[in-house]
């Protein structure tokens, strides 16, 4: 009987051993990682229209959604289920390949509402944290970057399709804007201006403003006296506008309109708009095509997270939601700095409130920093924008001091 | 053969089939669960195989906490009998390992034949031998000539210990005697026959004892289903052979026991005498290194009375004292050693004054004078004058030979040697010390003897007085006897007196010699007495 239990042994051994040795192969390897997402999305979701395309380190995911937003402006149920399981599915292939990712973004844009998206922006370590109950689930979402919202550039170049679309049916609109969409309606004969987009780029300016470089072909016939202009802007002439759109401006977004050639003391002058446009800094992440325009890092995600995290300390606290009064809040990291602009006031303007302000940010930021483990920073900017712009600046090292209690905020100065 | 494999192919399912089943649920379940484990995603297969050791390790605590409280609650604590079944090839004990036995190995071989033969005796109708008794001292190889018989006749083997049967509770030692008995038919039946080993038979097998107060009642009924499946052994199909191992006298075992049928024969297994002790010295001496100048035959001569298992542990001491000395190997000092160890014990050097020290000297001197000069029998091997424990010194001396009977010229030797110490103590101080009391009961103990029952008196009194009571002995008798008693003593008394005085300048020599060394070694003392010329008259030790 002990040989016949050696032998089981050996049979258990053997049999745990070669199952173990196979254990080690990643379920989705480096070079499937896009096919598996879609497989996934496809196979178990019945989601056949997912996109997935890796920019370094970040895997941008897009699905168009017919109906993304409901009648009350806000996200579909059924919608949020898709972007769930799309979710899910990213979570799945991240955690289970060998391929060194870090970030994902997945991209939702209703297919009837031009500019409404929903971005979902997650750090895939912490993805891994909250499966192996590392890090709450609390405390997950709370890293994981949500945001409803309209693109600023898309609906922005849906404004301005919509622009020149009525400028060619609607010559009453003609007359006003004359001196800005120079020359052709101020050469041309009535109704014979046709202006055609040959190409459109732009730019999020803000979250609710967009610059766009547009390229045209316009067509006209000369009105009587101004034959001549032809030989200078000859019917089909290529022309050139900035854009600026800001969509909360729900009457007339269009805020200011700049053409390449101006009329001024006597002469036809050009402008330089490509040089002009390449000057605006984009702040948008996601495309228009609906990925990430580019490889995410840390420090950016961190400072976006931070910001986030501002609000929801004085919106999640009871005692600080009476008596304080959130704004807004932006983050940002350049040359290594942070950046966090807020406007938080307090609601009954006591004297010690904006300590409690700074005070709740600056150890709330150096605890996610610590958390993190990011060390790949020279310091933070607080500035509070309803208290008169206020400031305060801490190297990383005072930041980790006033997190162990070893630095206390009246000893900071703005 | 195939049919015998095929036997044996059922024996073993039958007797493991629980073992089997779980066995295999346990290889199924592992499939399934790397099965399982493989369908998993990495992720999830690296975080389960990660949380494995940890979920092994709280199983086995659990696992362990059931079996203790289970084991303590339920089953009286660990106690639950425990049978080593070997098969006969891997017991591994040959003939040729069985030494310093050869009488009883003679009779174990027949044994061996018997049951190898068992098929050819039934045909012609001979009696099948059930159980074979083995009696014999401590440490002289019952168990090994039993394992023994099991690789020679190359059938299982089941050891067992006769305590294992006794419990508290009445009827646990029956239902192990049963079970033992169903186990060994199963592997008889395997294997065409088998051996049941019951060592220390006397815990179940001495005379059954009947109280009121029901004392007993466990081994009583233990030993009875011994009988009972002894007896239904009487079975044709079942060949099994019981042996029995007992160093308890023959008479202390139940006699149902003993009856033919039952212990049908009897293997008397005593000490090995001089030739076999020979064998045993160069059989365990084999298996360390020692010096060629190591003598079997003398350590065969002083190693008289001693049994197979002290002569090993001899053997293995002396290997101990070599390495702690880092000798490469075994010589003359270590086993001199070992056996001063086993037989006086360890040194331990008290701390003596110089008159204590020179009193003890001459104390021992006497012993060894007289020991060599008188003695018809011993011989000294040594004599030391360092303390072991409760006695200041010491002089070690071992019979020539095995001896049974004891002649008067012995016992009057035994006693003049014990009455040496206090003479030379007395002729050299004037007075004596304390260190004679246990050397005065020695001798008065075998002078009362001699007179009182052996009838070795110079005044004729034969018989043996002391089983009379005392009260019915009249005075003058035991006057009578008792002067007799003191006759011997002081007659002893003046014969060492006399040696001593006459040799007191060997006493001298050899009390210089004591305090110098401490210790004389037996060539150390041969040649002393050489040197005065009192060579030994007797045959000396190789």
């Amino acid at each position: 009987m002990s040989t016949l239990l050696t032998r089981y042994k050996v049979l258990a051994i053997f049999l745990i051993l070669s199952g173990l040795s196979a254990c080690d192969k990643p379920t989705y390897p480096t070079g499937k990682i896009e096919e598996s997402v879609l497989k996934l999305c496809k196979d178990e979701y019945k989601l056949d229209n997912v996109k997935v395309k890796i920019a370094g380190s970040t895997m941008g995911v897009y699905i168009p959604i017919e109906g993304l937003v409901d009648p009350d402006l806000k996200l579909d149920q059924k919608a949020g289920e898709k972007i769930e399981d799309v979710a899910l599915s990213i979570h799945r292939v991240t955690t289970s390949t060998d391929m060194p990712l870090k970030f994902y973004i997945l991209t939702a844009r209703d297919t009837k509402i031009p500019g409404a998206e929903f971005i979902l922006t997650g750090f895939i370590y912490d993805v891994v944290r909250v499966r192996l109950f590392d890090i709450s689930r609390g405390e997950y979402f709370q890293r994981i970057l949500r945001d409803f919202r309209f693109n600023p550039a898309i609906a922005g170049e849906k404004k301005v399709r919509e622009f020149f679309d009525a400028l060619n049916q609607d010559s009453s609109l003609t007359e006003t804007l004359k001196p800005i969409l120079y020359p052709v309606y101020a050469i041309g004969r009535k109704d014979s201006q046709k202006i055609e987009i040959t190409d459109i780029e732009s730019k999020e300016l803000s979250d609710h403003e967009s610059i766009l470089y547009i390229k045209t072909i316009e067509r006209y016939e000369p009105s009587p006296g101004f034959e001549a202009y032809t030989a200078i802007f000859p019917p089909g002439f290529k022309n050139e506008y900035l854009f600026l759109i800001d969509i909360s401006l729900f009457m007339s977004p269009v805020k200011e309109i700049v053409s390449k050639y101006f009329y001024s003391n006597n002469e036809i002058m050009q402008r330089n708009l490509e040089d002009a446009f390449k000057q605006y800094q984009d702040s948008g992440i996601i495309g228009m095509d609906g990925f990430p325009k580019k490889d995410l890092d840390l420090g950016w995600f961190l400072s976006q997270q931070i910001s986030r995290r501002i609000k929801s300390i004085f919106e999640e606290d009871r005692k600080l939601k009476n008596n304080f009064k959130v704004i807004s809040s932006l983050g940002g990291i350049k040359d290594r700095v942070f950046q966090f602009k807020f406007n938080i006031s307090s609601n009954d303007g006591k004297t010690g409130d904006e300590k409690i302000i700074f005070s709740n940010i600056i150890r709330m930021t150096g605890k996610t920093l610590h958390l993190y483990e990011f060390e790949e920073y020279k310091g933070v900017e607080f500035i509070n924008l309803a208290d008169a712009e206020k400031k305060i600046y801490l190297s990383k090292e005072d930041l980790e001091r006033f997190r162990k209690n070893k630095l206390d905020i009246a000893s900071l100065k703005y | 053969m195939a049919f015998i494999t095929y036997r044996k192919f059922k024996m073993v399912l039958m007797e493991h089939w629980i073992k089997i089943a779980v066995a295999a649920t346990v290889v199924i379940l592992i499939i399934l669960s790397i099965w399982g484990l493989a369908s998993l995603e990495s992720f999830y297969r690296h975080l389960t195989i990660a949380q494995m050791p940890i979920s092994l390790l709280l199983a086995g605590v659990n696992a362990g906490i059931f079996v203790f409280m289970y084991m303590i609650f339920l089953q009286g604590g660990f106690t639950k009998i425990k049978q080593t079944t070997i098969k006969g090839e891997n017991v591994n004990i040959h003939w040729d390992d069985v030494i310093g036995m050869e009488g009883a190995k003679q009779e174990a071989l027949e044994v061996v034949e018997l049951i190898k033969d068992r098929t050819k005796l039934l045909k012609i109708g001979g009696k099948i031998l059930r159980g074979l008794l083995m009696i014999g001292p401590p440490g002289c190889g019952k168990t090994y000539l039993a394992k023994a018989i099991a690789t020679e006749a190359g059938i299982p083997f089941i050891s067992m210990s006769g305590s294992e049967f006794t419990e508290i509770f009445v009827g646990v030692g029956a239902a192990r005697v049963r079970k033992l008995f169903k186990k060994a038919r199963s592997l008889a039946y395997g294997y065409g026959a088998s051996i049941i080993f019951i060592d220390e038979l006397d815990a179940i097998g001495r005379q059954r004892s009947f109280s009121f107060m029901g004392g007993g009642q466990e081994t009583n009924s233990t030993q009875n289903q011994l009988l009972v499946e002894m007896d239904g052994l009487q079975d044709k199909d079942s060949n099994v052979i019981i042996i029995g191992a007992t160093n308890a006298a023959e008479g202390i075992l139940d006699l149902a026991l003993l009856r033919p049928g039952r212990f049908d024969r009897k293997i008397y297994i005593d000490r090995p005498n001089l030739e076999e002790r020979e064998k045993v010295f160069e059989y365990y001496l084999k298996k360390i290194k020692y010096e060629p100048t190591v003598n079997i035959g003398r350590l065969a001569r002083q190693a008289v009375h001693k049994s197979p298992a002290e002569i090993e542990n001899l053997i293995k001491e002396s290997a101990l004292i070599a390495t702690r000395n880092k000798k490469e190997s075994v010589g003359n000092k270590e086993l001199s050693e070992a056996m001063e160890r086993i037989e006086m014990g360890m040194k331990h050097k008290k701390h003596m004054t110089k008159e204590e020290r020179e009193m003890v000297a001459f104390h021992e001197t006497g012993h060894l004078v007289v020991m060599y000069m008188f003695h018809p029998t011993d011989d000294v091997f040594k004599a030391s004058i360092i303390s072991r424990k409760e006695a200041l010194g010491v002089v070690h001396a071992q019979p020539r030979e095995e001896l049974y009977t004891h002649n008067k010229e012995k016992l009057l030797a035994d006693i003049k040697v014990d009455l040496s110490g206090y003479v030379a103590e007395k002729i050299k101080f004037g007075t004596t010390s304390t260190g004679v009391a246990s050397d005065f009961q020695k001798a008065m103990q075998i002078a009362h003897n001699m007179v009182w029952m052996i009838g070795m008196s110079d005044a004729g009194y034969a018989g043996d007085y002391t089983i009379i009571p005392k009260s019915q002995l009249s005075e003058s008798l035991k006057e009578k006897l008792n002067f007799e008693t003191d006759k011997i003593i002081q007659n002893c008394l003046k014969e060492v007196e006399a040696l001593l005085k006459k040799e007191w300048p060997i006493v001298d020599r050899f009390v210089k010699e004591l305090l110098e060394k401490d210790e004389l070694e037996y060539d150390e003392i041969e040649a002393i007495f050489r040197e005065y010329g009192k060579g030994h008259n007797f045959k000396k030790p190789e």
